[in-house]
């Protein structure tokens, strides 16, 4: 009887709770209501800024919103213009710049890592809910758990960290801090709301989580996730908002005076492909995180157990990773598309200006993560007896893959010095320049996305013969598809030099559409075949070799350094701009770094996080010294996400 | 012969002896720079390894393990050596831009490898933290290279376009000087006209072509404006009698501005307000060339100040 | 690959095989049209010329 009181007890608080976070998950946007959501302009006298707006009842002044074109009532003041001083710019014995850079970067990798792990805790805790089979459910479970364990610690440092940014700002750069967060005061104030609302959320289902484990409890536990989730995404929606107007401003008009009009400073040009772009990078972010650590646990485990565990763990977390990956280069470009859409100017300098060595670099990582990627499910194949069956076409895959990669990484137009421009005769190689334009390239990586769905598809049937009547079938249609893919992509490619630039650019669209054909269909085709298929052997987790999980933290380590590179150019293609083509950067450090300088402060940030993070994960392995409840070595344990 | 302890001895004294011969001979060295200051910083914490090493030595006589704890503190302080090398590296050559140039090469990828090197080193000998070394040393390492990578490539730092310049009254100037002043803002050198790619301050290269056949796809090749400038004024698109009949977003340069009448007007309104008129086809993309993609040249990001605008209004 | 299909010839894989590539052969050619008709562009614009 009193378990049953408490029971429902209990259920009463959850939905309590439930409710609160609803309703404090709304706020912000009654809170921003008034601010004008829509487009007409809001009255000056709701919004946080009001206070700016002069007092006198003088006729309000009307200006054009730069972006959006639309007028509006001047509300705020227009951006200072800074000159190279203390009030404006304060020295400390080094370039601001620079310090400012190391605690945002530190800052967005943890920010990162603690909206990434969420989310992989509750496709990872749903999986758990919905598996029949009760030992697996429970193994999901407790992976689900321990993620939202290593995010707690983190979380706690990302907040300090947000302290750090903060502080640092406000020291270094008053005058830029100022100018941005008096037009940002209402999304800021919103920011730190929501901001409390996200702690409340994570530490009330991390510490729920074994009150609430049966029944419609876990339901309600799970839609937490979710709801933690939605808090944490708007959270860095609303940082994104700051950035994307830092580049690509809208709201103010051209001397930086703001219009009254909240949602256009938020919504600028640029706000959703980056959205869209981070999101996504933090899922396959946090994924390689998550694979190192598992690695980690993996090279210094004691017993075989635990090495199946972390085995397992570790290829969980890189699949997600990897799933997370295969969009991301389309998000990327539609990102760049929006760019070249605000201001050629910017796409040029990004693509083939200052910047582009960075883009040169990026593409050569972009190369070795797919090559990592395909390296670990081929050394994953150990696990499985029957797998020695494929072993031969492994060489001709990475034949394919190098190639693809040497024309992936081939410059199209580069800053060069006037003799090396006499020299090869114009900005373009007579012969290597063919492979340096978009055709090529977009030819090259869709065979290297392809290539891996192949891997993937060889990894799932590596230990199974498929029974069904129709397999024969199926087989020669997956060989025709991927044959036919391989082809029309590279004939795509080569259609492109022969057609104009207008319709060329149309190509990447049926390019696309090819890769993501043989993933879908492929996998999809692979999985229904795979029913019922006979096993040659059942994956043993943990037989995987030393080099496999080094694979792993190469694609962590990777992963880390891309995200430094990418913001690092999102950032200085700005240029000398604190504020584009509103506020100038007049300080001594407008300047733009070499790449090598980049590249070393990239480097730094990335050991820099490695090294604390690293630290995070000793403090979170001092609380189990048991590893929890595992199949036991070569029981049939299934891999995430449908696939086997 | 050949046993455990004579090897060290020998490796040891080849470090040394390569040490004091840097000493000796280059005092001023590069190298020998990198080790005071490596000295320097990290004295204190070498100290405190020397004086473990000399407490195993000859504070536990009866320990079994005495030659293997000595031999890690050895290993410890070359471990420890290289370390503080690496971050001298790191503290002298933190601000170092040049072009890496034969001679001058960019050293600070050379000391991820070196905390690379000591990395695995140590991770030989001290199997409790085994793997967190190795993992360590191997996540320098894909640093130093991708770092190495960026420091190979071509190095190019990029300064901010000074706020205000000052020119001479292009009024006072003779038409060469004029000529000379247009060449060096569009393509960044008297003379430099001829050459694809040479690009200026005012950028207009970067979509348009000069010359007879130079690549132009993101706008119209420039070659025989002059002339061709006439055919424009008379298009009816162009609509010269009345501007406010204009397709475009924005159908005059200025207020009550007009349209041009000559060629040089027609130019210099297509600078102030690329999208009073956009020849066919050249238009933003899906706007049906009732907007340009062209910036206008007064405003950023180009901006050329009013001296630079070598057009007359 | 087709090692267990006993009532299967020679003859007949090959078939199959030629079959399944006509068929991947005319889907993506489907979508080459379809991807460039949606954004307005003509995939054979190179033959109709």
């Amino acid at each position: 009887m009193a378990t049953i009181t408490k029971q429902a007890r209990n259920k009463i608080w959850a939905f309590l709770a439930l409710g609160t976070f609803v309703g404090l998950l709304l706020l912000p946007l009654f809170l921003s209501l008034p601010a004008g959501a829509g487009d007409t302009p809001a009255p000056a006298a709701s919004t946080a800024s009001a206070a700016a707006a002069p007092a006198d009842a003088k006729p309000v002044e009307k200006s054009r919103d730069v972006w959006y074109k639309t007028e509006g009532p001047v509300v705020g003041a227009p951006a200072p213009k800074t000159t190279d001083s203390a009030k404006d710019y304060p020295r400390y014995n080094f370039e601001s710049r620079v310090i400012l850079w190391v605690a945002l970067q530190q800052h967005l990798y943890y920010g990162s890592f603690v909206l990434a792990v969420p989310i992989f805790c509750m496709i990872v805790e749903y999986l758990g809910v919905i598996t029949k089979d009760k030992a697996l459910s429970r193994k999901y479970d407790q992976l689900a758990y321990d993620f939202v364990k290593i995010s707690l610690t983190a979380y706690s440092i990302t907040a300090l960290l947000g302290g750090i940014v903060i502080f640092t700002f406000l020291t270094l750069y008053p005058t830029f801090f100022g100018y941005l967060s008096s037009i940002f005061r209402p999304v800021m104030a919103t920011y730190a709301l929501l901001f409390i609302a996200e702690s409340g959320t994570l530490y009330i289902y991390y510490y729920a989580w074994d009150k609430m484990r049966e029944g419609f409890l876990k339901w309600i536990h799970v839609a937490m996730s979710v709801i933690l989730n939605v808090i944490g995404t708007v959270l860095m929606m609303l940082a994104n908002s700051w950035i994307a107007f830092m580049q690509s401003p809208a709201g103010v008009d051209a001397d930086g005076r703001y219009l009254g009009n909240v949602w256009h400073v938020i919504h600028t040009t640029l706000w959703n492909p980056i959205n869209v772009h981070r999101l996504l990078g933090n899922m396959a972010f946090g994924g390689g995180v998550v694979a190192a650590y598992a690695a980690y646990r993996f090279l210094t485990a004691k017993s075989d157990e635990e090495r199946s565990h972390y085995d397992w763990m570790g290829y969980v977390a890189m699949f997600i990773g990897i799933c997370f990956l295969i969009p991301l280069p389309f998000a990327g470009y539609w990102l760049m598309r929006e760019v070249y859409a605000y201001r050629q100017q910017m796409g040029i300098t990004l693509m083939g200006g200052l910047l582009a060595w960075l883009f040169i670099i990026q593409a050569v990582m972009i190369g070795a993560l797919f090559l990592t990627a395909n390296y670990y499910l081929w050394q994953g194949m150990d696990r499985m007896r029957g797998a020695e069956r494929y072993q031969k076409y492994i060489k001709y895959m990475v034949f394919v893959l190098i190639m693809c990669f040497i024309v992936w990484l081939t410059p199209h137009t580069m800053v060069m010095t006037p003799a090396e421009l006499k020299a090869m005769g114009g900005q373009q190689h007579p012969v290597l320049g063919n492979y340096g334009v978009m055709s090529a390239k977009n030819g090259a990586i869709n065979t290297i996305i392809t290539t891996t769905v192949l891997s993937f598809i060889i990894y799932q049937r590596a230990n199974k013969i498929p029974t069904v009547k129709w397999a024969p079938y199926g087989n020669a249609f997956l060989f025709g598809l991927f044959t036919m893919a391989y082809v029309n992509i590279i004939w795509l490619a080569i259609y492109g030099y022969y057609i104009p630039a207008n319709v060329r650019v149309g190509l990447s669209v049926p390019q696309v559409a090819s890769t993501l054909s043989c993933l879908f269909i492929g996998v999809i085709l692979n999985s229904i075949m795979l029913k019922g298929a006979k096993d040659v052997g059942p994956i043993v987790w943990g037989q995987i070799s030393v080099r496999g999980q080094y694979a792993l933290i190469m694609l962590a380590t990777s992963f880390t350094w891309m995200m430094g590179l990418m913001g690092y150019i999102r950032s200085s293609v700005r240029l000398f701009w604190h504020v584009n083509e509103i506020m100038r950067d007049n300080s001594p450090w407008a300047f733009t770094h070499t790449i090598g300088f980049g590249a070393n402060m990239i480097s730094f940030n990335v050991l820099f996080f490695w090294l604390t993070i690293l630290f995070v994960f000793w403090l979170g392995s001092l609380g189990v010294k048991k590893v929890p409840a595992t199949a036991p070595v070569g029981q049939k344990v299934p891999a995430p996400a449908g696939s086997h | 012969m050949f046993t455990g302890k004579v090897l060290g001895g020998v490796t040891a004294a080849i470090i040394f002896g390569a040490i004091g011969t840097i000493f000796y001979f280059l005092p001023e060295s590069g190298a020998a720079q990198l080790m005071r200051k490596a000295f320097h910083l990290g004295w204190p914490g070498g100290l405190v390894i020397v004086i473990l090493m000399l407490y195993f030595q000859f504070g536990r006589k009866n320990d079994p393990r005495q030659g293997e704890l000595v031999f890690k503190s050895v290993i410890g302080l070359l471990g420890y050596s290289m370390l503080f090398i690496a971050i001298a590296n790191y503290a002298m050559n933190f601000n170092d831009e040049s072009p890496g140039v034969p001679g001058e090469p960019r050293f600070l990828p050379v000391s991820l490898v070196m905390f690379t090197v000591a990395c695995f080193t140590m991770a030989m000998y001290f199997k409790g933290v085994r793997v967190l070394l190795q993992i360590g040393g191997f996540m320098f390492f894909v640093a130093a290279c991708l770092a190495g990578f960026g420091n190979w490539l071509p190095q190019v730092k990029a300064d901010p376009p000074p706020a205000e310049e000052k020119t001479a009254d292009v009024r006072q100037m003779s038409v060469q000087e004029r000529a000379d002043l247009g060449e060096k803002i569009i393509f960044g050198a008297v003379g430099a006209s001829g050459t694809q790619g040479a690009i200026g301050k005012g950028q207009c290269p970067l979509c348009h072509g000069f010359q007879k056949g130079f690549l132009s796809e993101r706008a119209p090749n420039l070659f025989g404006i002059p002339t061709r400038a006439l055919e424009r004024l008379k298009d009816p698109r162009y609509s010269q009698a009345d501007p406010s009949k204009r397709d475009t977003v924005q159908k005059e340069a200025c207020p009550g501005c007009g349209t041009a009448q000559t060629a040089a007007e027609y130019i210099a309104e297509s600078h102030a307000c690329p999208n009073c008129y956009v020849v066919a086809g050249f238009g933003v993309k899906g706007s049906n060339d009732r907007e340009s993609p062209m910036p206008a040249s007064h405003k950023p990001p180009i901006a050329l100040t009013e001296l630079r605008r070598t057009h007359r209004r | 690959m087709v090692g267990q299909s006993r009532e299967i010839t020679t003859g007949m894989k090959i078939a199959i095989a030629v079959i399944s590539l006509l068929v991947a052969t005319a889907y993506f050619t489907f979508l080459d049209w379809g991807a460039m008709k949606i954004q307005g562009l003509d995939y054979f614009y190179m033959f109709r010329k």
